[in-house]
Parts: structure tokens; sequence; C-alpha cells
């Protein structure tokens, strides 16, 4: 296969070339959708960045033009009831709803993998008391997890990221304890045990990075939903609190204007769903190229 | 069977203990004092609120407290609302109906469109009709609950005036029951799909074509019924799924029900009404997943000897 060495796929370091490029949208053009949704991710990254830069009114000023006008003129999306700039506020909104679902997976990525990790590869009793703790968490029904760490906690930015990273553990941690299971019977942790290798070396070096494909995968796929999450608690308002724009809070601020007003509920659902179907979209991509079972699925 | 049931059974158990703890130590864990809370800010004197601890059991120690909690919760008795000073169950009783009937359209609305899209989609795969069935189940899944509900009230109910979305009877039920559904179409879709285009590289599916089945009966009467079994495992997990779509579509439609409850006792720290709907939603979750599992094992008797 890599007999002939310009037949090496581009990386890293050839992609400022000429021919790195043409490579890139070649493939590309194989992958239309996910290319696409890539590029709608790349977009809401972007507007997420430079914000500041490209809002033409800050996200907060009140009266920057009359209230409830509609889209067109000086503000694009139109201005809700305080007059502020709904362009500005949807812009700034992708500031809060993705890193906050970029938090809430790393929280359960990072805690259900440590679960995961321990239980799969310790065996035993740690085995039966965690797997015990992944069945528990998986009885109850994800929105209750996120519900109740909202109960005892109380709303604020910091808190939902718990309560919509604690109802991802138990998946987490159930993929992550199957495959160590498999990965522990192999010969090179028995050769690595037989050398010395403590056993959080034997982890860290050499089941974690086995076990990192399923967790990147189960990572993009549980994304879209944290957002989701995020913003349906911000919209019943358990999230994060006015006036800060998240976009579930906007839409629940828009709810009531919903007559007069239907921009205001438009933009910031429109762009909770092309960030989650983009994540989405990139996610089953990804799942795909990684796991050969799916191939001409 | 007897002894699958009872396993089954076994495992609800500490899910519900815990579940239990969890509602028990809500009230323990938040800052400041329940009886502060129960008072909303209103001036007391030391004797009303000693009288108030008292017979919120606050008085005992900690262990005794868990101890009268979990048997009176074992009852269905856990104490009245701050809000409104009725008994809990009451509470709960006054919106359960309301929810049911939501439940029983997304329910029926959700497994109806989700099997038809994923069984048009797994029987003509990598066909226009695939594509298309899989785009809606996709939009499905990425849609947020809340807006799907808002655009349908807007479109149907306010623009176009087709569906009522106030008042009472069964066409009331038809957006807010769409929008449950939409919870479900997505998930199921895609399950359905897969599962079916693994099914018809079965070999039995193969004997039953080479057989000289008719095209309609292998489906049918081979593949279909084989294809479902994952369907009925993810029941459970719909139901899951219904519990959250609940909870968005009825403060959306400001309809009466349990999500809407629970969102309006968290929000003004009616703490026996969360208590109290965290164990009753857990336990109701907890059992249809027994429920579904048993069903399982009835269907495929290769499942109750794992």
């Amino acid at each position: 296969m890599a007999s002939d060495p310009i037949a090496v796929p581009a990386g890293p370091a050839q992609l400022g070339s000429r021919r790195g490029i043409l490579a890139a949208l070649g493939r590309a053009r194989r992958y239309p959708v996910a290319s696409l949704a890539a590029l709608a991710l790349f977009l809401v990254a972007a507007a997420a960045a430079l914000a500041p830069a490209a809002s033409p009114y800050d996200p907060s000023a009140m009266a920057t033009g009359p209230a409830l006008s509609p889209p067109g003129g000086p503000h694009l999306f139109g201005t809700d009831r305080y007059g502020r700039d709904v362009l500005s506020r949807v812009l700034y909104g992708a500031r809060i709803s993705m890193p906050v679902g970029l938090l809430a997976v790393s929280f359960s990525a990072v805690t259900g993998s440590l679960l995961g990790l321990a239980t799969g590869f310790f065996g035993g009793s740690v085995d039966t008391v965690g797997s015990g703790v992944i069945d528990i968490m998986l009885g109850f029904p994800p929105i209750m997890l996120a519900l109740l760490v909202i109960a005892v906690l109380g709303v604020g930015l910091q808190n939902v990221v718990i309560a919509v990273g604690v109802g991802g553990i138990p998946r987490f941690a159930r993929i992550v304890r199957g495959t160590a299971l498999s990965i522990r019977e192999n010969v090179y942790i028995e050769a690595g045990y037989a050398l010395g290798a403590s056993r959080a070396r034997l982890i860290l070096r050499h089941v974690l990075p086995n076990v990192m494909p399923p967790i990147i995968v189960l990572a993009t796929l549980y994304i879209g939903s944290a957002i989701l999450d995020t913003s349906s608690l911000g919209f019943l308002g358990l999230g994060v609190q006015p006036p800060t724009p998240e976009w579930g809070t906007m839409l629940s601020e828009g709810r009531e204007f919903m007559r007069y007003a239907p921009w205001l509920m438009f933009f910031p659902g429109m762009m909770v769903f092309v960030t989650v179907v983009a994540i989405n979209l990139v996610g089953d991509h990804l799942r795909a190229a990684l796991d050969p079972r799916l191939q001409g699925r | 069977m007897l002894r699958y049931l009872a396993r089954r059974l076994l495992w609800a158990v500490p899910v519900l203990l815990t579940a239990t703890t969890c509602a028990f130590l809500v009230l323990h864990l938040i800052p400041g004092d329940p009886v502060n809370l129960m008072l909303s800010g209103r001036p007391a004197s030391e004797k009303v609120r000693a009288n108030l601890r008292a017979k919120l059991g606050l008085d005992r120690p900690l262990a005794g407290q868990y101890l009268y909690f979990v048997t009176h919760a074992a009852v269905g008795d856990f104490g009245q609302s701050f809000a409104t000073g009725q008994p809990v169950g009451q509470v709960i009783a006054q919106q359960l109906p309301a929810s049911l009937q939501l439940a029983g359209g997304g329910f029926l609305i959700g497994v109806v469109a989700g099997l038809l899209l994923g069984i048009a989609a797994g029987f003509y795969p990598n066909t226009t009709i695939d594509g298309m069935a899989m785009l809606i189940a996709l939009v499905g899944i990425s849609m947020p609950g809340y807006w799907t509900a808002m655009l349908l009230i807007y479109f149907f109910g306010l623009k176009l005036g087709w569906v009522p979305i106030v008042g009472a009877g069964l066409p009331v039920l038809i957006l807010p029951s769409i929008v449950v559904g939409s919870f479900a179409i997505g998930n199921l879709a895609r399950l359905v799909r897969s599962s079916i285009i693994e099914v018809r590289g079965e070999d039995y599916v193969r004997t039953a074509r080479a057989k000289g089945l008719p095209e309609r009966l292998v489906v049918l009467r081979h593949a279909l019924r084989n294809a479902l079994f994952p369907v009925v495992a993810m029941m459970g997990l719909l139901l899951g799924l219904f519990v959250g779509g609940g909870v968005i579509t009825e403060t959306v439609f400001a309809r009466q029900g349990v999500g809407a409850l629970l969102v309006t006792s968290i929000l003004t720290k009616d703490y026996p009404v969360v208590q109290a709907l965290i164990l009753f939603t857990t336990a109701a979750y907890v059992f249809a997943n027994v429920l579904v599992d048993v069903l399982y094992g009835v269907l495929d008797p290769r499942v109750r000897y794992r």
C-alpha cells in the first residue's frame, strides 16, 4: 500500500502546499455532506471566536434601535423587546453554547472513562461496585439526573455543565469498561506485567490509547445532545440566566412575542438546529470512518 | 421465566434505594434552612419555627429522618407542598392524567412514524427513500424540542389556524403529541433501519427466499419480526425521552402535567414536590424498563438464559 511514497495521504505539514489543498478538496468532494457540515461547524466556531469583532452591536446594549423591529435595515435579525440587536446576541450565544457543550462532554468523558477504565481493568470487587454505580445511573431518566443536579446546586452556568455532563457519565463508562475488558486480555498487557510495569503505567500507556477511538466517537455524538440539553435547560429557566445571550434563554424570552415578533424565536432556534445537525453529521461520518463494520451502511 | 423476572425486579431495588436517598438528600444538600424556604421570607417567631421543624421532622437525627422519609415515601406520603399546603400526593395526582395523555399521544406518533421510516429505509438502503427517511431522522434528532413546538404553534396554530393550541379535547393534543413523538422518531428510525439491514443478510432470510417464499412473506414473517427485537429493547429508553419531552412540551404549550410541575417546583423551591417527583418518575422509568425486559424475554427465549 505504502510502496509508492507519493500515495501517502497528505499530513498536516503538507496541508499548506498546493497539492495538500487539492487533496483536501478532493476528499471533500467525496464526502460532500460531511464537508458541508464541517464548514457549518467551522462558521459557528468562527462566530463564537470573532463575536466581539463581528457583531454590529453590544449584545446587552438596550435601545440600539426601536424595540421589536423586524429583520432588515441596520438590524439584520431584528431587535428584541428591549431594542437589543438579535444578530449580535445570536453571535455571542455561540460563545456560551459551544463551550458549555464541550465542557459538559469533557466532564462526562473524563469521569466516565476513569470509571470505565477502573472497572474494566481491575475487575473483581472494583468492577462489581463500579458496574453497580453505572447500572444505577443508567436507571435514571437522563433529564432527571440533570434536574436533580440543578435542584441541589441551583441555576447558573457552572452548574449547567455538571447537570448536562452527569447524564453522560454512565454511557462513557459502559463503553470504556467493555473495551478495557477485552484489551486487558491482550498479550502486550501480560508482557507489560512481566516487565514489571506499574498498573498506572499499563493503564495510561497501553489501555487508554486503545480505548480512545470509541471515546472520541461517543464524544462527538454526545456534543450535539449536550448543546441541546444546555439550551433546553436555558429555555426552562433552569440554565444560563438572562440577560446572558444564551440561545435557549433567548428562545424562552422570544416565546411571549411569538405572534408579533417571530424572528425572536426563529434565529436562536435556527442556530441551535444548524449547530447540532452539523455536529451529528460530522459525528456520524467519524463513526463510519472509525468503525469498519458500518461501512457501506 | 420466574427466575428471570425475579432477577430483573431485584435489579430495581438498588436503583430505587438510590433514588430515595437522592430525593431525601435534596432537602439537606441545598444551602440554607428548609424552614426558611417554607416560610418563604415571612418573619416568624422561634416557636413557630420550632413547630415547623418538628412538623418536617427536622428535629430528629439524620438517620431517623431518613427512616421517617423512606417509610412514609413507601406509602406515598411526602408531606405537604410548600407552595399550596396541599398533600404532595394530591398535587401530583391532579397533574398525572394530562401527562399520561401526552405520553400516550407522543408514543403513538413517535413509534408509528419511527417504525415506518426505519422500515422504508431498511428495505431500500442507499436509495432516495432511504436518504429522505434518514434526513427526517437526522432533523428529528437535531431539532430542539421546544423549537419544534414553537414552530408548530406559530405555523399551524397562529398562522394557518388548522389546530387549536388552547382548550380541551383531542385536537389540542395533536401538536404536543407530535413534539413528544419527535423525540423518538429519529432514534427509532435509525435503529430499525440498521437492524433490518443486518437481519436481511442473515442465513434464515436467504433460506426463506431459497425455498421460494414470496418476498412479502420473507419480509413480514422472517426479516421484520427479528428486526424488531432491538426496537422492543429500546422502548424503555424511549420512555426516558418521553419524560424529558414531557417536561419541555408541557412548558412550551403551557399545559398541565407532571413535567411542568417539576420545573415549577424546582424554580419555586417547593422541595417536597421535587422529592416526590424524582422518586415517582424514576420508579415509573425503572418499572417500565423491567416490563420491557420481561417482554423481551417472552419474545426472544435466548435472552432469558443469558
